[in-house]
């Protein structure tokens, strides 16, 4: 079967198609913002969007043994390159997350989302022989999870590792383990919260995030009368402004994301939701889910072990980033700070993301026909 | 190597995992959904309203603070405009750091110590949550002269050269190498063409450039120049707002400023302004509406009434527009919702001082290091003077510029923040008034019972003299009040004993408060208890004696004792003394206190009478020890008493003075003085007013109090008899807001512990610059003994950042009688 052939399905086109309107999406969407805090950058998020496209037609089209055989390597550079960024790394906004290469720069962390998922994706596909061994099939995957979930937090980084740590969970847990393990994995997880709130591992702005999140109290805030709001609760006026079918008097100026710091990032969805409202969220909100779909189509129907994973990895990535991404912005759930995919601003974040797709792609081209 | 997924167990694996995975995929679609419906169907409305609020800021509203008027109407404490320059500190890059001190220090001709402690502060690391903006200068010249507070006047002068750089200001050189304005040594800037007169602070060229950075200089510009100092000055505020594009970093803030026109007048009836602390605004917890930047009364009048003079803040609607905040001029529907309030001002406050009454008292203390002045009305026991000395400016304590930064001063020593007045002090034979009615009430002499005075008694085996050590011979009641002799009030203390006479103290109120409004010591009436508890040995019959002449354990306040003479020369009633006349509202209408009723003393006619007799002829008669205080213009009637108070300096003073033997000597010899006292009234029928002298450590009530009150009753009648025009209520007498002194070089001295009135709480200014404060003054030429009119008066409190020490009682005079 031709690769054509194999690609020119409905729901390849159904994926591909929500992925670019999700990049004009952004585009308009930064359009907006930037006329509120007065950047342009809409035009560097074309530039990355374009250049995001071209290296998803160069993965799509490359020979997955290759990738494979490197995955390995690329993780450990990753990790590497997560250590250095601890070190060198320039600090922005107290944290230290970029890695200064000439006129760029590049987050590490960011590049960690898919070289985990490929690394998994092989570790998995060779180790499936020994799938009794406990050690063989669970420890060492929770392994090479942790240690760059634990580096990406020193930085810290608390959405990242989060993120890179839910992709890698995924991967784990699709590819299955026994109920039992299972079992004993979620109370582990569930001592560790409380253990990691009291100690230290969680920092206080992060516990004072949850807090504001606990609080976010509709009845508290009913009688508001000062102008003295949290982000969330300013994000949450904003998307509430948006109604059923978004703000018709569309005066930028007047909007109450204007002082909102992150507003092209962590919070570019409020920006949409205000003015595009209801129908307008529920229609990003479709194009994602169409997305993941495509991609857990893809992994129901790969050839390959790996290219499954690979499919459910990318499903994981765009997937738990919307989510938590849409629900600490409309106040599902506590502040942190992750990127919505595509809509954020962010070279790295999208040329990961546009990277996936690319993988997607090429695991569509090598499908098993039913 | 690849491993297909073939039809084995692994891809029914994989096909369940998959639909749980959609299945997660749907669920957290759906959760999203329903939240979102949640957001913006079901409280879309809301909030929308609170997105509305959210553009739109209630700010303060701040009630102006209402003035402090004299008794005829004189503004003696009024708001001002000024200007402050704030560094937005969190806006400020590390780098730019030396290059903001420098280009701050070029427009507002700063020290280099002043450029250094403001680099300190910017290097200093601080929390970035808990930045704010830092105040390099709280009073920018704009309006007002940092000096004096005159109203600067524009003109435009040809003689004066203008830095366009520095914004200095260069008068003409003169041909001598002195300062035209004060004679002081001229001391060469740069490379000699530039004077500048570190005394009065003034800048001197002869040429087309500046000696600072050699920039030309510019003639005949308009200058800003006040009136009563002739300073010129360059605005401030017109230069940095000219310059603040050369600082993003910085900005002009109007700012309303405290401002107390007669300076140092009746500094310690006013009070001054400081800073909230933290704690305090912990104290008021939420109900307050005062924030960290705000000031409060910190003592006097500003103290007292300070919520009445502040008045009640109110809520201001902003609306922001494009990142400025701008008066809402639309959308008056959510403005109308927000419920703005407008500020209620503050109450302004007339006193009964009369201000010109209070001046002679000033002139009268001129000789004096420290002593207060109290005169009463006697028809009703207002409070027409009220002047202690020394004095302090208190647009210095309130955070303005003074002309040098000096280091400290020989006057806080002397306790210039004490009000003496209202602190209690031994009253010594100004206190035989009480022993005489005490002994007259109680019947245990008779005014024509006679004692023998030999000029000591013995008594309990000690011996008690009297202060004439020749004896006074036989004498009777009136003739030993008369000439104040100890030994006839030795014996009536033994005869009434310590009970009897604390009856009698309290009943003509002293040991108690007066009740005036600002805070004020209660003295101490000692009883058996209080010997009982505080000295060792406990209550010793011979303590009666001490108390019956007014020393040893007794203090009373200046005030209280101003209080008993207003009852005795009148009908026996002690007056509610106040310093307040009324309350005024903003459009001036005065609403007066109403008349509050005294206290009886409880004494009768005849006593009263008697008192009053021997009042009058302790200054007329022959052999009255205030034949001093005996004025031309009308009779007065009094009593002098000399307490004796020898103290030792406090080390820490000291050493504060460690360096200046001059000022050591003169304050170790001032201490070893004796308190002099005089109460009188004035004219011995229906008296008009009721005049108290207290000078600390003065020497003798005849010679050194009496006098004084002298000069203050003259005052007073050859006004109210000549009808003198009333005072000029619109300017500032020079001579009250700047006295002369002789500006010669600072004599370095102490900060001394402040003392407080007894009772009175602390008052520390926390916030209180500290190179504001330690600005001072010229100290005088160190001569003779008693230093000038001025030099103590217009020396500026210490540099008082700690807390005061403890209230401290008035100065215990040593035991047994003169
Ligand atoms: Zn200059
Ligand atoms: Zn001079
Ligand atoms: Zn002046
Ligand atoms: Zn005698």
């Amino acid at each position: 079967m031709s690769a054509w052939k194999s690609l020119n399905r409905p729901s390849t086109w159904l994926g591909l198609v929500s992925v670019l309107l999700l990049c004009g999406i952004a585009i308009e969407n930064l359009t907006f913002t930037d006329t509120l805090t007065g950047m342009t950058y809409h035009r560097t998020q074309t530039i990355w969007i374009v250049l995001g496209l071209m290296a998803a037609g160069v993965v799509a089209s490359m020979d997955v043994a290759f990738v494979r055989k490197l995955s390995p390597t690329l993780y450990q550079v990753v990790v590497v390159l997560l250590a250095a960024v601890l070190v060198v790394g320039r600090e922005i906004n107290y944290s230290r997350r970029w890695i200064e290469l000439g006129p760029a720069n590049i987050q590490p962390s960011e590049f960690m989302k898919l070289s985990i998922i490929l690394m998994l994706a092989d570790y998995f596909d060779r180790k499936r022989a020994n799938s009794a061994s406990l050690a063989r099939h669970l420890l060492a995957p929770v392994a090479l999870m942790m240690l760059p979930v634990v580096l990406i937090n020193l930085e810290p980084d608390l959405g990242t590792s989060l993120c890179v740590a839910l992709v890698a969970a995924s991967i784990i847990l699709y590819d299955g383990i026994h109920g039992r393990t299972l079992m004993a994995g979620l109370v582990v997880v569930m001592l560790a919260v409380p253990v990691a709130w009291e100690f230290g591992v969680i920092r206080n702005y992060q516990k004072g995030r949850v807090e504001a999140w606990l609080s976010l109290d509709e009845e508290a805030v009913a009688d508001k009368r000062s102008a003295q709001s949290s982000q969330a609760e300013q994000a949450l006026w904003a998307v509430g402004s948006g109604k059923f079918s978004g703000r018709s008097d569309g005066d930028a100026r007047s909007s109450v994301l204007r002082h909102l710091p992150f507003l092209h990032t962590d919070f570019a969805l409020a920006a949409y939701a205000e003015r595009f409202g209801l129908l307008g969220c529920f229609f990003l909100f479709g194009l994602y889910a169409a997305i993941v779909a495509w991609a857990l189509h893809l992994a129901d129907h790969a050839q390959e072990r790996f290219d499954a994973l690979v499919a459910v990895g990318v499903a994981a990535l765009i997937f738990w980033q919307f989510f938590i991404n849409a629900g600490m912005v409309i106040g599902l759930l506590p502040v942190v700070g992750l990127t919505l995919p595509l809509v954020s601003y962010g070279g790295s974040s999208s040329l990961t993301v546009l990277l996936g797709i690319g993988f997607l792609v090429n695991i569509a081209t090598r499908r098993k026909s039913r | 190597m690849s491993v297909p997924l073939g039809p084995s167990h692994d891809a029914q694996r994989f096909h369940g995992h998959n639909r749980f995975a959609l299945a997660v995929v749907v669920v957290g679609v759906m959760l999203l959904g329903a939240r979102l419906t949640l957001v913006q169907v079901v409280r879309g409305e809301r909030y929308e309203r609170f997105a509305a609020i959210e553009r739109v800021a209630k700010v303060r509203a701040q009630a102006p603070r209402g003035l402090i008027k004299g008794a005829d109407g004189t503004v003696l404490a009024r708001n001002i405009e000024s200007h402050r320059l704030e560094l937005l500190t969190n806006r400020i890059k590390p780098e730019r750091i030396p290059e903001i001190a420098k280009t701050l220090r070029s427009l507002l001709d700063m020290t280099d110590a002043e450029r250094d402690g403001l680099i300190a502060d910017l290097n200093r690391p601080v929390d970035p949550r808990k930045r704010r903006p830092l105040v390099v200068r709280r009073d920018l010249v704009s309006t007002h002269c940092p000096y004096d507070s005159s109203q600067l006047e524009l003109v435009s002068e040809t003689n004066y050269g203008f830095c366009t750089t520095c914004g200095r200001y260069y008068e003409p050189l003169p041909k001598r190498r002195a300062c035209p304005f004060d004679q002081k040594k001229l001391l060469a800037v740069g490379d000699g063409s530039g004077f500048h007169c570190a005394s009065c602070d003034r800048e001197f060229l002869d040429g087309d450039v500046c000696p600072h950075d050699h920039h030309n200089i510019a003639h005949g510009k308009h200058i800003l120049r006040c009136p009563l100092c002739r300073r010129s000055f360059n605005d401030e505020v017109a230069v940095l707002r000219a310059n603040l594009h050369r600082l993003p970093e910085a900005r002009v803030v109007a700012d309303i400023q405290r401002e107390y026109p007669y300076r140092y007048l009746a500094s310690h009836v006013l009070g001054f302004m400081g800073f909230v602390s933290r704690k305090e605004l912990e104290a008021l917890g939420q109900t307050s509406q005062l924030g960290l930047n705000d000031k409060v009364g910190r003592s006097g009048l500003e103290r007292a009434l300070d919520v009445t003079l502040r008045g009640t803040d109110g809520e201001q609607v902003l609306v922001r527009k494009g990142g400025a905040e701008e008066q809402a001029r639309d959308l008056d529907e959510l403005i109308a919702a927000m419920q703005p309030k407008p500020a209620v001002p503050g109450l302004s406050v007339r006193t009964t001082l009369d201000l010109e009454l209070q001046r002679s008292a000033k002139v009268a203390m001129k000789d004096v290091y420290s002593g207060a002045v109290v005169v009463l009305d006697a028809h009703n026991g207002q409070v027409l003077v009220m002047y202690s000395k020394p004095g302090f400016d208190p647009n210095t304590l309130s955070g303005k510029r003074t002309p040098q930064s000096r280091t400290l001063d020989e006057a806080a020593a002397y306790a210039p923040l004490m009000n003496k007045a209202v602190t209690a002090f031994p009253p010594a034979s100004v206190y035989k008034v009480v022993t005489a009615a005490a002994a007259l009430e109680e019947g245990v002499v008779r005014p024509t019972t006679t004692f023998y005075c030999g000029g000591y008694l013995e008594f309990g085996g000690r011996r008690f003299h009297c202060y004439d050590r020749k004896g006074h011979g036989e004498l009777d009641l009136h003739e030993a009040l008369r000439n104040s002799c100890d030994i006839y009030f030795y014996h009536l203390g033994d005869l009434l004993g310590l009970d009897r006479l604390e009856k009698y103290a309290l009943a003509m109120g002293f040991g108690e408060k007066t009740g005036i409004e600002i805070s004020e010591a209660v003295g101490r009436v000692p009883n058996r208890a209080w010997y009982h508890d505080h000295v060792k040995g406990g209550y010793f019959p011979g303590f009666a004696l001490s108390t019956a002449v007014g020393q040893k354990d007794v203090t009373t306040t200046p005030l209280q004792i101003a209080r008993a003479f207003v009852a005795i020369s009148t009908n026996g009633v002690l007056p509610q003394v106040s310093l307040i006349r009324g309350f005024e509202t903003p459009d001036g209408k005065l609403t007066p206190l109403p008349p509050r009723p005294g206290r009886s003393m409880g004494l009768k006619d005849a006593t009263l009478a008697f008192l009053r007799k021997s009042l009058v002829a302790v200054v007329n008669e022959e052999g009255g020890t205030a034949r001093s205080a005996r004025p031309t213009v009308v009779d007065i009637a009094g009593k002098t008493g000399t307490a004796q108070a020898a103290q030792r300096a406090r080390p820490e003073i000291l050493e504060k003075l460690k360096d200046d033997p001059v000022a050591t000597t003169r304050l170790v010899n001032w201490l070893q003085n004796d308190h002099a006292w005089f109460a009188g009234y004035a004219p011995t029928e229906n008296p008009e007013i009721v005049v108290v002298v207290f000078v600390e450590h003065g020497g003798s009530g005849g010679h050194n109090a009496a006098p004084i009150a002298k000069q203050v009753v003259e005052a007073w009648f050859a006004r109210s008899r000549v009808a003198a025009p009333p005072m000029d209520t619109r300017k500032p007498h020079p001579a009250a807001t700047a006295p002369d002194l002789p500006p010669t070089d600072a004599a370095p001295a102490a900060t001394a512990p402040l003392e407080t009135p007894a009772e009175a709480p602390a008052e520390p200014d926390p916030n209180a610059q500290p190179s504001e404060l330690l600005d001072a003054p010229p100290a005088p030429a160190p001569h003779e003994n008693v230093p000038d009119e001025g030099v103590l008066d217009e020396a500026p409190p210490p540099p008082q950042l700690a807390p005061v020490p403890a209230p401290k009682a008035a100065p215990t005079a040593p035991g047994g009688p003169p």
